[in-house]
């Protein structure tokens, strides 16, 4: 199956940074992908050179099989940037007329679409229809609605959606989440930017995370947590954990690491030790164990370690090492 | 191509139907017509001017010039007002100035006319009065003064008075009409004022356009709607569009106004007949087919020149302010060329006019205004088209690329090292 988006040996250099360096990835067709970094990362500056914004100074990149200069090839593509505005002067519809067209869908076609998604995002409602609005008289909430019909009305094979959820209320957020669901569920491919770990967690099929412009990992979510390699469990005691429990969660032949965030207490295990013997001295202890549970760690887990991991190091030599 | 035409099309649609464009489109015409109109309304209510009539005449040469001039001067325009004639010795001149002055001074008289004891060789005239700036006026009485002298002198040397005032009655009307190797081409003086029009509408509308094209990048930039424009079309592609789109809506503009005028000019007779007043007489310059091509490409090469430099400008800037500061430069380049017009009007041969015709920066503005003044040869014009040509690929070409780099990038302006080096960078 042809990869939606192939990148090869990307580079980007900066007058006095590099902003992306030797960056490979391949994103398979039909997933949702995330693309995580810290702020600077250069995954904005990634998604440019995907959608042919920017040229990579070395490497090239291939949408669907062809390389993304190709004319035409970005009309298949959707993209929501970090950064969103529209012409505040321009009726909606006009907007979207002039963002549908310029994505190649025909005027007609594109009408009649725009009215779709417009009911659909309550845009037309009984006592409105904000669709012959100007841009400015819309709520910001309303704005990043229309937005999102912009990337969408093409009907895109492949979504690209930079930090999609920053600055959205709960509702938006929730729209955008059914709307990437469906846009899987369809068939496309989905791939967005973000470092907010948790709605990566629950969306995405595979990811890449990425600091300092270089890919530290990237892989399917299990693929991704396995090859981190810490075994984790999480415990929830009645009572709180008194003398006896701490002495034993010190125990570092058993415990790595200890996070506890009152409800529930988060540990790494010790390379070699086996988690029944950790269960075994916790009840001897005294401990009334009200879960005990053997878990993958989280992909903030992930991420936190993987890149603070690259700044006591201060370099990215060993960022292939997925 | 489709999408270039997309984006010009949004950029033209969306301007023209804006207020301002239905406002600014009917009110240039209006203005136009009231620049015409107003002054032959004045002139028509307003002769002869009453003003000429209300001055006092000092006459010391004791020949009755003054009484034969106060006579020509009295009657204004309701006959009530009449010029006060006073013979005086040549001693008290000095005395009868004095009481003229306190007249002007007090309103009751306009000025006073001084004529000097001795009419030959050199006669001694002067004029003083609140109207002395008034050129048409003191144009005016000095003709009058010139004939009256001359009719003086004839009756002096003997000739008879009756025949001295049938020769010197002379109604002189010099219409002057401009010859041009492609033969009669309208009124000298119409032409000038046409040609002075033509070279300041084309300053006006180039600056005001790539004004517009300026504020149209700095909008897509500080809105972020360039971020999403971008993602469809290439940067060069929505650069050329918009300055495409806002052309035409120059242009529009400009073929709106131009048949205002025409239509205005051409009837006149009709449109003054309404308002009882005499229509003026001038013939309209005659406007070949091929002078109308080469104003029509002058100002298509002109605006693209410098709205390509508005508009990296505006991709380059993130504030009002710095888009201030920053224009500066290419906006001195338009002032400055404005301020050659009159220069190029008063010596459309010279050196001066001549080196502004190759510089792609000046020559939109100074060539037609010389095309229209002087016949200039074939390979002068040819030459100044090229260098124009030349001058708008390289602009275009150094726009696009601040632009494409300029459009994406916020924060602090860039210092011009770093504008340099997006100029030489690639994508």
């Amino acid at each position: 199956m042809t990869a939606a988006v192939r990148i090869d040996h990307i580079s980007k250099r900066y007058a006095n940074h590099v902003a992306v360096r030797d960056l490979s990835l391949e994103i398979p067709a039909g997933v949702v992908y995330g693309l995580l970094g810290p702020n600077g990362a250069g995954k904005t500056t990634t998604i440019r050179m995907i959608l042919d914004v920017i040229e990579p100074d070395t490497g090239t990149i291939a949408i669907l099989g062809a390389p993304n200069g190709q004319p035409g090839i970005v009309d298949r593509v959707g993209y929501l940037p970090e950064e969103r505005g529209l012409y505040r002067r321009m009726t909606v519809r006009r907007v979207l007329l002039f963002l549908a067209q310029l994505k190649g869908v025909p005027p007609a076609d594109a009408q009649r679409r725009i009215d779709a998604w417009l009911e659909r995002l309550q845009l037309v409602t009984a006592e409105r229809d904000w669709g012959d609005a100007r841009v400015e008289e819309l709520s910001r909430g309303m704005q990043q609605k229309v937005q999102f019909i912009g990337a969408l009305v093409h009907d895109p094979e492949v979504m690209i959606l930079d930090e999609p959820f920053s600055a959205l209320d709960p509702i938006n957020a929730q729209a955008l989440k059914d709307i990437i669901i469906e846009l899987k569920r369809a068939g496309k491919t989905v791939v967005f930017s973000t470092h907010l770990m948790e709605s990566a967690e629950r969306l995405c099929d595979a990811v890449c995370i990425i600091a300092q412009g270089a890919k530290l990992v990237d892989g399917t979510l299990a693929e991704v947590r396995r090859a981190h390699g810490v075994r984790q469990v999480a415990l929830a005691l009645e009572g709180g954990s008194h003398n006896g429990v701490s002495r034993v969660l010190q125990d570092r032949t058993l415990v790595s690491r200890v996070d506890d965030s009152n409800q529930v207490i988060e540990l790494d295990l010790a390379p070699s030790a086996d988690p029944q013997r950790l269960l075994r001295a916790l009840i001897e202890a005294g401990a009334v164990v009200q879960r005990f549970e053997l878990v993958q760690p989280s992909l903030h887990r992930v991420f936190v370690d993987r890149v603070s991991a690259l700044g006591s190091n201060g370099n990215v030599a060993g960022g292939a090492n997925a | 191509m489709r999408k270039l035409w997309i984006v010009a099309q949004r950029e033209f649609m969306e301007r023209v139907r804006s207020r301002w464009f239905i406002v600014s489109t009917v009110l240039v015409p209006a203005f136009l017509g009231l620049v015409i109109f107003i002054p032959v309304y004045f002139v028509s209510r307003a002769t002869p001017s009453t003003d000429m009539a209300r001055i006092t005449i000092i006459d010391a040469s004791g020949s009755g010039i003054g009484a034969r001039l106060a006579a020509r001067l009295d009657g204004g325009v309701a006959g009530d007002t009449t010029a006060r004639y006073v013979s005086v010795s040549p001693t008290a001149i000095a005395a009868a100035e004095s009481t003229a002055t306190h007249d002007v001074i007090s309103g009751a008289r306009k000025g006073y006319l001084v004529i000097g004891p001795l009419l030959w060789p050199k006669p001694q005239v002067r004029y003083a009065g609140s109207n002395a700036t008034s050129t048409i006026d003191m144009s005016r009485l000095q003709r009058m003064v010139h004939d009256e002298l001359i009719a003086t002198r004839l009756r002096s040397a003997g000739m008879d008075p009756h025949q001295v005032d049938a020769l010197t009655a002379l109604d002189l009307q010099m219409p002057t009409e401009r010859l041009t190797a492609r033969g009669r081409g309208g009124s000298g003086e119409i032409g000038t004022i046409v040609a002075f029009v033509v070279a300041f509408m084309l300053y006006m509308t180039i600056f005001f356009y790539g004004q517009i094209v300026l504020r149209g990048v700095m909008e897509e930039k500080q809105t972020r709607v360039a971020e999403t424009v971008v993602s469809s079309v290439r940067p060069d592609t929505l650069l050329f569009g918009k300055i495409l789109g806002v052309g035409a809506v120059a242009g529009a503009q400009l073929a709106i106004s131009a048949l205002a005028t025409v239509i205005i000019v051409r009837y006149r007779g009709p449109l003054f007949a309404r308002f009882h007043i005499a229509a003026p007489t001038f013939a309209m310059p005659h406007v070949s087919a091929a002078m109308a091509g080469l104003l029509v490409l002058y100002f298509i090469l002109g605006y693209i020149v410098y709205s390509a430099l508005f508009a990296a400008i505006g991709s380059m800037v993130s504030s009002e302010q710095d888009a201030q500061q920053v224009q500066m430069p290419i906006t001195m380049l338009l002032v400055i060329t404005a301020l050659f017009i009159q220069p190029v009007m008063f010596t459309p041969e010279g050196s001066l006019a001549e080196a502004l015709s190759y510089i792609p920066f000046s020559s939109p503005i100074i060539m037609p205004l010389r095309l229209s003044l002087i016949p200039l040869p074939a390979w002068k014009v040819a030459l100044s088209v090229a260098a124009l040509v030349a001058g708008c690929w390289i602009s275009v070409w150094i726009a696009a690329r601040i632009y494409r780099t300029g459009l994406l990038m916020y924060g602090k302006r860039p210092s011009p090292r770093e504008i340099l080096r997006w100029v030489r960078a690639s994508r």
